[in-house]
């Protein structure tokens, strides 16, 4: 009992104290690299505080675009027609477009605006060779997309898993933003989509949820944040499938399924109560995974100096009224019958019955799942992180390291690529490196069992964490 | 298949962990905050740590099944003389202790 005690105790003392001596030379390396310009905050999530900026749009040439999405309603809801506006090249938002640094509270007032949907990017011909007429009627939709780089790395993640990630977009009416009275909308749709332009497409969507909200959260005067937060980190950390790829993040920003914009003949509609919409600025962020709500402090800048000259010359209208579409509206719990609850015995009693275990397989796996870095806190995830450690030597998910050295950027790809285009000889290095590794490992397993076969040796060997 | 066993063997012993510690970790949150971040940021220097791993390990151009092999070995030492010294002491105790 001594013994185990000791094993216990000594390697966990042992663990913590290699950990300070790593965690010493990690510190270490760290400043020297940080004296050599490499950019340790990109690998060094915590040391930000509260929210850091992602992409604030000033990485050019990573920018917004808005894009437009059409569909009609059947008898059960939107029927989603899958028909886009192409964005032109003028919705570009670069660095020089960008008016706003919030970090530095600047006035934003110096800036160029841009304004949201239509009219800073589709002309009205376009949309309308785009969109059949039937869309204009029934509704459009004005997707915000981020395109992040030109071609990022094959394999690079562009939204780390871990963390929860929030959309702020400062926006700017030409009289009152009334989003709903209680400060938030629920999109009547909503979602993320994660797309891979050129190369290997790929796309992934993500529904409306309550982590997925639009907030409104400051009305002052003619400057409203919205924030829209995503926490379901399930499926983020994408990544990008060839070098050819471009990713793009779209945001459905606004969804009216009752008012329209275009009739028929594709001439402009003004609705009554008509907002100028316009984007100011957007910070994509990663949050603190108990953080939904959003920082009012943030709004600490001046309001802009607007003036008609910016935005009389405008084309289209964006309409917004103060909507009712909030699915926040509680509802009735549905009446239980005898006959729910005799159906929900009798389920009961089939599950228990049922001896078909082709799905366990799945159903192991999916336990685990749920089960991220993020459910550690300080002290459970320095104890275990040599066990996780070992767990990584499992995954084939590479991302190749990415650094910039005196303002160049460097990157050093995975070894897979690099074996992958040695051919056979990739083979035969896997048989020697296996062929070594398994007899070492077989002829310590010998020798272990041979000692675990006797019975009155009771000391415990096990390898030092 | 084995990958997958023994990456739930892990996952499960460290959500078991995390749920061990979970009570310590938020006492030292509520009473310590500044430690609490110190060892967040410790923790998560191992997690970037631990994210590297994989970028390494490729440049080792070994096979899945080697790695699996390798993992399985090191899961196998930290468990099984473990198991079995503990069931050696517990038949030595009895031994000792009945009539």
């Amino acid at each position: 009992m001594k013994k185990v005690i000791n094993w216990t105790f000594g390697s966990f003392f042992r663990t913590l104290g290699r950990t300070f001596a790593i965690l010493g030379i990690g510190i270490l390396i760290g400043y020297i690299l940080l004296k050599s310009g490499f950019k340790l905050p990109k690998f060094f999530p915590i040391m930000t505080v509260n929210a850091e900026v992602i992409y604030n749009g000033t990485d050019n040439p990573t920018y917004l675009r808005s894009a437009i999405r059409g569909f009609t309603t059947t008898g059960t809801g939107p029927n989603y027609q899958g028909y886009y506006g192409e964005p032109g090249t003028v919705g570009k938002f670069t660095k020089d477009d960008v008016i706003l640094n919030n970090d530095n509270n600047d006035d934003i007032s110096n800036g160029i605006y841009r304004n949201l949907g239509l009219g800073g990017y589709h002309s009205k011909d376009l949309l309308s060779s785009t969109l059949p007429e039937q869309m204009h009627d029934l509704g459009l939709f004005y997707q915000l997309e981020f395109l992040f780089g030109n071609y990022p790395a094959s394999g690079k993640a562009f939204i780390p898993k871990g963390y929860n990630y929030r959309l702020n977009i400062l926006v700017a009416s030409g009289s009152s933003v009334d989003i709903s009275s209680d400060g938030w909308y629920y999109p009547e749709d909503c979602g993320i989509s994660f797309n891979f332009y050129q190369g290997k497409y790929q796309s992934n969507s993500f529904g409306c949820n309550n982590s997925l909200s639009f907030k409104k959260t400051n009305n002052g005067g003619n400057l409203t944040w919205l924030s829209w937060s995503y926490n379901d980190e399930s499926d983020v950390g994408k990544t990008v499938p060839n070098t050819n790829s471009r990713v793009s993040m779209g945001f459905p920003l606004y969804i009216r399924d009752s008012q329209y914009i275009f009739n028929n003949d594709t001439s402009v509609q003004q609705f009554g109560q008509k907002d100028w919409f316009y984007i100011l600025d957007y910070k994509f962020e990663r949050v603190p995974a108990d953080d939904y709500t959003y920082d009012d402090s943030i709004l600490t800048f001046d309001y802009p100096n607007v003036t008609n000259n910016i935005w009389q010359n405008e084309e289209f209208v964006y309409t917004i009224d103060s909507g009712s579409g909030g699915s926040d509206t509680p509802t009735e719990p549905p009446e239980t019958t005898n006959e729910d609850i005799n159906n929900s015995i009798n389920d009961m009693n089939d599950s228990i019955n049922n001896d078909n275990i082709d799905g366990a397989n799945n159903d192991a796996n999916s336990f685990f799942e749920g089960f991220t870095s993020e459910d550690n806190g300080g002290l459970s995830g320095i104890i275990t992180a040599p066990l996780n450690s070992i767990n990584a030597m499992l995954s084939d998910s590479c991302s190749p390291l990415t650094t910039s050295f005196k303002g160049k950027e460097i990157m050093i790809p995975c070894g897979t690529d690099f074996y992958n285009s040695m051919g056979e000889v990739r083979t035969f290095l896997n048989m020697l490196e296996g062929g070594i590794l398994s007899y070492l490992i077989l002829r310590k397993l010998y020798f272990l069992i041979h000692k675990l076969k006797n019975p009155e040796d009771d000391r415990v060997e096990v390898m030092n964490l | 298949m084995i990958n997958a066993i023994l990456k739930g063997i892990f996952k499960l012993i460290t959500s078991l962990v995390s749920l061990i510690l979970l009570p310590i970790d938020a006492a030292i949150n509520l009473a310590l905050p500044s430690v609490a971040d110190a060892l967040d940021l410790i923790s998560n220097f191992f997690n970037w740590v631990t994210g590297l791993i994989p970028w390494g390990i490729s440049w080792f151009g070994m096979d899945l099944t080697v790695r699996t092999l390798f993992v399985g070995y090191i899961t196998f030492e930290l468990t099984v003389p473990l198991t079995i010294s503990t069931i050696k002491l517990a038949i030595k105790w009895y031994d000792k202790l009945k009539p």
